[in-house]
Order: structure tokens, then sequence, then C-alpha cells
């Protein structure tokens, strides 16, 4: 534990320390082929992005939703209704020159159309990484959502990433469930 | 500057209308067949549940297969489609098998399709095995609403079964499928 905190504290210490001239808001959107899935039913739709975020030095908090149509929503959850996966995060943007990269965690929560499906309600984990260019007032970049139902499967998958009777199987249900998307986003 | 304020209310905007015209008109736009806004008013129901029996030894191995459902309409479109993975740490049921006495691992996969237009529809279910989305070994028998078990042979020839499906006026209809994982015609595991 000791060994989390004390660079989470170091994080917090610089944080702390930068002036409100590197705190900012940012605007933007993404969007997602879905011919990148290997099912060919799914790939008749693209997912349309609203993105929002706080960036406050090398820490940022985002808010994102997804709308993603029928297929995809039923390979996700098993109910074939579109909807929006809707994901709080939070973690490191990290900036040098024009390159910009950003490492997230945080939870999701998926609401299906017109509160259809047995699982509405429910929230789940997610891990992000964007990579990008960032040239003052706008940016353009990619990313890579990772979603899961619960934070237990995440921590679950994460664990079986060091264990070799279950990497494999972590690596599937990391890549299955990966997101791309490309992104264009706005600073202010 | 003129630009960046320009952004910023345009931003503002987006997210504005996004709260206020409400998360399921904007569904609607972005996706009026999933929605029931497209040629015209789909408020029929069609719920799918698929069984697929695997011999246990398959269930070791940590995987078993993905079962893909369609849903294609009269003219042969696929118009919604839903598929999901059935592995060996997923939920399951040690059941028996009718006609050979032995017992296995059973797979429930169940999925409701929302929001479908009038019309008749064909239901195939595919087991993809080995997850290249190839339906490429299958079996099925179905049922609507009240099962009995297969008793001829016409179904599988193609690897292939299906049910077909009317639903008009805001009909609420279910289909039942039966999978059974092995390629019948090479490996006859079950045998009746």
């Amino acid at each position: 534990m000791k060994k989390l905190l004390l660079p989470l504290a170091a994080i917090m210490l610089l944080a702390f320390a930068v002036p409100a001239a590197f705190a900012g808001v940012e605007f933007g959107t993404s969007w997602t082929s879905t011919s990148f899935l290997s099912d060919t039913s799914l790939q008749s739709d693209s997912i349309l992005g609203f993105h929002a975020a706080y960036d406050w030095f090398i820490l940022t908090a985002s808010v994102d939703s997804l709308a993603m149509p029928s297929a995809v929503m039923a390979d996700m959850t098993g109910v074939a209704v579109p909807g929006f996966l809707n994901m709080f995060d939070a973690g490191l943007n990290l900036k040098l020159g024009i390159f910009q990269a950003e490492a997230l965690v945080g939870t999701n929560y998926v609401y299906f159309y017109k509160g259809q499906g047995p699982s509405n309600g429910s929230w789940g984990a997610n891990l992000r990484l964007l990579g990008g260019l960032n040239f003052g007032w706008w940016g353009v970049g990619v990313s890579g959502t990772s979603a899961f139902d619960t934070f237990d499967s995440l921590v679950s998958t994460i664990k079986g990433l060091f264990d070799t009777s279950t990497r494999d199987k972590s690596i599937s249900e990391l890549t299955s469930g990966l997101v791309p998307a490309i992104y264009l986003t706005f600073y202010f | 500057m003129k630009t960046r304020k320009i952004i910023a209310i345009a931003a503002i905007s987006v997210i504005a209308v996004f709260f206020l015209a409400g998360c399921d008109q904007i569904l609607e736009n972005l996706f009026p067949n999933d929605t029931g806004h497209g040629t015209t008013a789909g408020t029929n129901t069609l719920t799918v549940s698929a069984f697929m029996w695997t011999d246990p030894v398959y269930v070791t191995s940590g995987y078993v297969g993905k079962i893909h459902i369609d849903l294609v309409d009269s003219s042969g479109t696929v118009v919604q489609t839903y598929s999901t993975w059935a592995n060996g740490y997923d939920q399951y049921t040690y059941d028996y098998w009718w006609g050979t006495g032995d017992y296995y691992y059973r797979y429930p996969v169940s999925t409701t399709f929302y929001y479908v237009n009038d019309g008749t529809y064909k239901v195939n279910v595919y087991c993809d095995l080995n997850g290249n989305n190839q339906y490429d070994v299958s079996s099925e028998y179905f049922a609507s609403n009240n099962y009995s078990y297969y008793t001829g042979d016409s179904i599988w020839q193609n690897h292939t079964g299906y049910s077909t499906v009317s639903l008009s006026n805001g009909s609420s209809s279910s289909v039942t499928a039966y999978i059974d994982y092995y390629d019948w015609e090479f490996y006859g595991a079950f045998g009746y």
C-alpha cells in the first residue's frame, strides 16, 4: 500500500504546486468506425462521442458519452437497443511539446434507450489510453477504451495479466472489448 | 480568439441540446432503424433464448464458443443482431441431455430485440466454435413458446436452423433455440 501511496502523494504535491495557468477546460468529440470489429454483422454503424474534461497540471478528470448502435450495445450488454456509454474518468495527462498522452481509469454507466434492458442503471469500469497532438487551443488524436461491466471484472482482468494461466484470457478480454476512436478537442 | 468563442458557444450548445432534447431523442436521430423510427413505426418485441449444450471436456479449456442471433427481414436484410461469448468460466447448468443418458453443460443465452417493425422475420441462431466469426458448426432446433425435441434431420443439413415469426400491432413474441456443440454430421456425438 505504501508503494502506491508515495507516488500518489508526490503527484498531488506537484499538482498543488502548479499555478492556475496550467488548469483548463476542454470540449471535444470523438468518432469510431465499427469497421474495426471482426464481427461483420456489427460493422454497419459508427459510434459518436461527446467529451468534456478539466485539466490540472498533469491530472485530468473527464466525462465522455458514446452513442452506441443497438448491435454494439447487444455485443457489450446483451440488450439489443441503442444507448449511451457514459464514462467518468480521472488520470494522468502528460504533454511534451505538441505531443500529449493520457492514461485514465474510471467508472461507466450504460444508458439504454427508453430505459429498456435488465441491467439498466448498473455501474461498470473502464481503462482508457489516449495519444495525440496538441496545437494549443485544439488537438487531435486516437484513443482506446476498454469497458467492463463491473470494477471486479476490471481488477480480475488486470490481475490475470500477471498469471501465466489466465494471461491469454485477460488479454482477450482487454482487446475484444477495446473501442478505438479518433478525437478532436478544443481547449479553453 | 473569435474562433474559440464560436467553438465554445457551439460546444455548450451541443451539451445543452443533449440534456434538453433528451438522450432518447438523440438516439432516435442517430439510429432511426434501431429505435423503430425508420420506414415504419416499430413497436413489437421479440425475445430469443438459446441454449448451447457442450461436453464437459470442453469446459475445462475455459472456452466454448460464440453464439450469434440474427433477426432477418423478408428481404433478407439482417435488421438487428446479437452475439455473445460463452466460455467455461461463465454460468452454466449441468443438465441431462435427452436421448443419451449423459449429462452435459448447458449455457443459456438470451436477448430481446425491442422496437421491431411490423413484418415477418427469420430468426437465425449460429454457433461459432472457434470465434473466427465463421458460422462453422451448429445445429439448431427451434420452437416458439412450446418446444419438443427435434426428430428430423433437414434442419442441420447446412448447419443453420431458423424460425419464422410474424410481428405486428405491438406484439411480443419469443423464440427458443437449442444448439449442440458438435458438428452433428461429423462427430455424431449425441446420436438420438
